[in-house]
């Protein structure tokens, strides 16, 4: 691969010629995700360069796609997991059957979560099937790593991966447990590190129920999630640090109305929040994480921009993600489910980006960049 | 920072190394200022230095910056040593940072050069392995492309569009939002 680019590129006098390719991709990998799509229209050997999957690995990584399940009892087998790439063939090619896996894994389980290019699977125990356990694997590098479940894993709802490769190569699984009314009763964390969960209580001042089927944010070391309590709420790695963070209201805009959904991502290093109040989909991001200010960064009429009539939030559309470059979210629109996507900037763009996804998926859909570090958890 | 440890700024200084450019021209370098290049620290510590060492890939021109660099540098990689081994009170943190602020001015002031020498100064990093410089030189050539059209790239470094239209379209409409 290599080769023919360099073959390609022609000595034209232009100093960026006499460079090597590998000193090319030394200056490229330093530039955000953004500039290496434009430098990808430059010329035939930056294209090159950039496809290149050697030199991909070293270079920024981008949205590629989205996780998803769907569930239909007309088939076999009636749960089904999916991934839809939104680089249209671009980036490494991901398979969601994962058949880097054991094969006793391949049917029984279910995505619970995707963090910094990992996912978090849970399953039953292939020769214990009534003993749950967690798989983290790497679709990119294909490794995978088996994880005890905890003294709960029954069926509990929410378990959530936190995983920042640039701070470690550990990561941490958090499952919550609720009592009977839904509210948060403790939390078990596993850490990659020690090999062992712990389990505390719930530290939080008050009384909080998570959002089901919403997308838990790590970043800080903490863990963010969405609750019906209009808060964020973040747990640290060792359950020492218990955060609640309000969500802002639009009082002018909207007062005295109850947010009907909040959907929370990262972007750009911050933390991003979009509610939607009788189909006004209002985006913040948390500027300064320390004092709690929301600022707001845009206002999207579901009517305006769907041109839908029927607007309960559940049926017509649905946010999925902001995208962490880009100016740009994504939505799941309508009955058969289709992936869209609306630029912030632009106001009214709003296009189809994959394939029809079809009525019987079900989200979390959980937006895939690829992390291509070698080692899953090792020892720092 | 310079005048701490004079014994073994003597002793660096015994040891003199000879670079030979392409063109011929010899440069007389201290040992410390010359082992910044992975390469010739390699090469002396193989003792093949004898008779000055031969760079044939870099200019009179283009070593002497590189020196220039690397003195610099050396003095900087000195004066970390000597600040890690004695009391970090106040004053010494100061004179630190009024260092480390110094090396960011010389860094700038010595990125300030043409383009065609920019890219002789990232080959010559690259072939004498002084990783400080090549970070540099590549993160200033990165910074000049960031938030720039690929237009904007090409005009910029002198490069030829060989893309036919339909092959640029395609790379755009894969990466719609990075061209908002």
């Amino acid at each position: 691969m290599a080769r023919r680019t360099k073959k390609r590129s022609r000595r034209r006098g232009s100093p960026e010629a006499r460079l090597t390719d590998d000193l090319v991709v030394e200056i490229l990998r330093r530039l955000p995700a953004k500039s290496i799509c434009a430098c990808k229209c430059v010329s035939t050997r930056w294209r090159g360069l950039i496809s290149d999957p050697d030199h991909r690995k070293k270079l920024p990584q981008i949205l590629t796609g989205f996780f998803y399940m769907s569930v239909n009892t007309d088939r076999y087998p009636v749960v089904g997991r999916h991934f839809t790439n939104v680089l249209r063939g671009e980036g490494p090619s991901i398979s969601p059957s994962l058949r880097f896996l054991p094969c006793c894994y391949h049917r029984s389980i279910c995505i619970f979560d995707c963090c910094n290019g990992l996912l978090l699977f849970r399953s039953l125990k292939p020769n214990d099937p009534r003993t749950f356990e967690y798989l983290v694997c790497n679709p990119a590098t294909e490794k995978w790593v088996v994880i005890p479940g905890s003294t709960w894993s029954a069926n509990l709802p929410i378990a959530c991966l936190g995983f920042e490769p640039a701070v470690s190569s550990h990561f941490h699984v958090f499952e919550f447990e609720q009592y009977e009314d839904e509210h948060v009763k403790g939390l078990q964390i596993y850490s990659s590190r020690t090999g062992s969960w712990i389990q505390k209580d719930s530290g939080w001042s008050s009384e909080l129920t998570i959002c089901t089927g919403s997308r838990s944010v790590f970043f800080n070391g903490m863990l963010h999630l969405v609750t019906y309590e209009d808060v964020v709420a973040a747990v640290d790695v060792e359950a020492k640090t218990w955060r609640i963070i309000p969500m802002p209201h639009d009082e002018g805009y909207y007062p005295s109305t109850d947010i009907d959904e909040a959907f929370i991502d990262l972007s750009q290093g911050k933390l991003y929040l979009a509610t939607n109040i009788s189909s006004n989909l209002t985006i913040w991001i948390l500027e300064d994480y320390v004092s709690e200010e929301w600022t707001l960064k845009h206002r999207i009429s579901y009517r305006q921009v769907f041109q839908l009539d029927v607007l309960s939030s559940e049926r017509g559309c649905g946010l999925v993600s902001i995208h962490p470059e880009g100016n740009a979210v994504y939505f799941v629109v309508g009955d058969q489910k289709m992936l869209m996507s609306y630029k912030m900037d632009e106001k009214q763009s709003i296009l189809p980006v994959a394939h029809v996804l079809g009525h019987d998926c079900h989200g979390p859909y959980l937006p895939y960049v690829p992390n291509f570090l070698e080692s899953l958890a090792d020892d720092q | 920072m310079a005048s701490a440890g004079s014994g073994d700024e003597k002793a660096a200084a015994a040891a003199m190394i000879t670079l030979i450019s392409s063109d011929n021209e010899k440069f007389e370098v201290t040992e410390a200022t010359a082992t910044l290049s992975q390469t010739i620290r390699h090469m002396i510590e193989d003792g093949c230095t004898d008779g000055g060492v031969p760079l044939p890939n870099v200019t009179s021109k283009i070593l002497a910056r590189v020196i220039e660099y690397c003195k610099k540098h050396a003095t900087a990689a000195a004066g970390e040593e000597g600040s890690s081994s004695s009391f970090s009170d106040a004053a010494f943190l100061e004179v630190d940072r009024a260092f480390l602020e110094e090396l960011e001015e010389f860094d700038d002031a010595f990125l300030e050069v043409d383009r065609a020498t920019l890219f002789d100064l990232i080959l010559a990093a690259n072939y004498l392995d002084i990783k400080g410089l090549l970070n540099l030189t590549c993160q200033k050539v990165a910074d000049s492309v960031k938030g720039k059209t690929p237009e904007q790239i090409r005009e910029m470094y002198n490069i030829v569009n060989d893309l036919t239209p339909e092959e640029e379209a395609e790379i755009r409409r894969e990466t719609q939002w990075a061209f908002e």
